[in-house]
């Protein structure tokens, strides 16, 4: 424990704590009741003096077994945190996974960070305006869409009604489309790989040549 | 950002080697804690533990009574900028490359029996001149 302290005093980061402590700190970590306060109390002390703060887990409520057929359960791992991580950090969670060979259980620890992933808005995009079979499908899709209306139904519920049906449309559409340029691409990539490796041994016509530029 | 503690007593066993990369794969671990690594080929079980993932290992040799420690931390998600092996402990000074944050992990091993605790008070005692 000398040790922990000299690294967490000295420690101006965010620090992060975790292990197997084979420490508990009240009686409600272990479910024998057989119980050393004294060792409870110089851990807690030390928690204490650093101002960590136990990560709250879910799960199992111990994380280790003796595995007898009246097994001795005990909680001995655990994460504590720096009030400074917890400040960086305020969404983490912990919990333990099903336990596994070891007489230990597995424990994870998730920052809970916001993910960067972006809400998936709708875009349109101009270039569909360009594929032929654009205004035919959005036209069709329009049309399908009357049918679904409820009878008594007001003409801007309709009109969102029928929205919100082409949005989910072309959301998907514009998912096949960009499938299907992905694989053409591929494909042409390859001719021209082929091409191109072809043209270093000297063998490309003329027509050769036009066709390869073509494609690129 | 997700850490995995696991005393796994030993990874000689294939199987515990497995439950721990499907841990790696499945749960997204970023930073990977286990002790009581008894009786580890290094290299080839860490090779074998990481699959496609590629961690930086930091490993504790058991001495005496403190038992082994190894840290993974994998290099798509952080720098590693420091680190301290310890009695007891390692420690790790991490960069987030995506964020730039800095922070601190460090991975313990307490002595499982108490009647060593002062051996372990003050071996750890004899660091502190470091």
């Amino acid at each position: 424990m000398a040790e922990l302290d000299s690294i967490c005093s000295t420690s101006s980061l965010p620090c992060l704590i975790g292990g197997d402590f084979n420490l508990i700190r009240s009686t409600e970590e272990k479910s024998s009741d057989l119980y050393n306060f004294s060792l409870m109390n110089s851990f807690n002390d030390w928690i204490g003096k650093f101002q960590l703060i136990e990560v709250k887990r879910s799960g199992a409520k111990f994380t280790w077994t003796n595995k007898q057929r009246v097994p001795v359960m005990v909680k001995l791992d655990r994460y504590l945190m720096t009030s400074s991580w917890e400040e960086k950090f305020p969404l983490c969670s912990a919990w333990s996974l099903p336990r596994v060979g070891s007489d230990h259980w597995p424990i994870i620890l998730d920052s809970g960070e916001t993910n960067t992933t972006k809400t998936r808005y709708f875009f349109f995009e101009n270039q569909w305006t360009l594929l032929p079979d654009f205004i035919p499908s959005v036209q069709q899709v329009w049309l399908q869409s009357l049918d679904k209306r409820p009878a008594a139904c007001s003409a801007i519920n309709a009109w969102h009604g029928s929205l919100g049906t082409l949005r989910q449309f072309l959301k998907g559409w514009n998912i096949q489309k960009v499938g299907e340029q992905k694989k053409e691409k591929n494909e042409l990539l390859q001719i021209l790989n082929a091409m191109d490796g072809q043209a270093e041994v000297g063998e490309l016509s003329p027509t050769e040549w036009e066709y390869r530029y073509e494609i690129e | 950002m997700r850490v995995l503690l696991w005393n796994v007593r030993g990874l000689g066993k294939l199987a515990r080697r497995g439950h721990i990369r499907d841990f790696i794969h499945t749960e997204r671990i970023d930073i990977v804690g286990l002790q009581e690594t008894v009786k580890s080929e290094f290299s080839k079980d860490l090779e074998e533990i990481g699959g496609a993932v590629s961690f930086y290992w930091f490993r504790l040799p058991a001495i005496g009574r403190s038992g082994e420690i190894l840290l993974g931390v994998k290099g798509d998600s952080f720098e590693v900028e420091d680190h301290n092996i310890l009695n007891y402990c390692i420690k790790v000074s991490l960069r987030n490359r995506l964020t730039n944050l800095k922070w601190e992990f460090i991975v313990v091993y307490g002595p499982a029996q108490h009647q060593h605790s002062e051996d372990f008070f003050g071996r750890i005692g004899q660091h502190l001149q470091h």
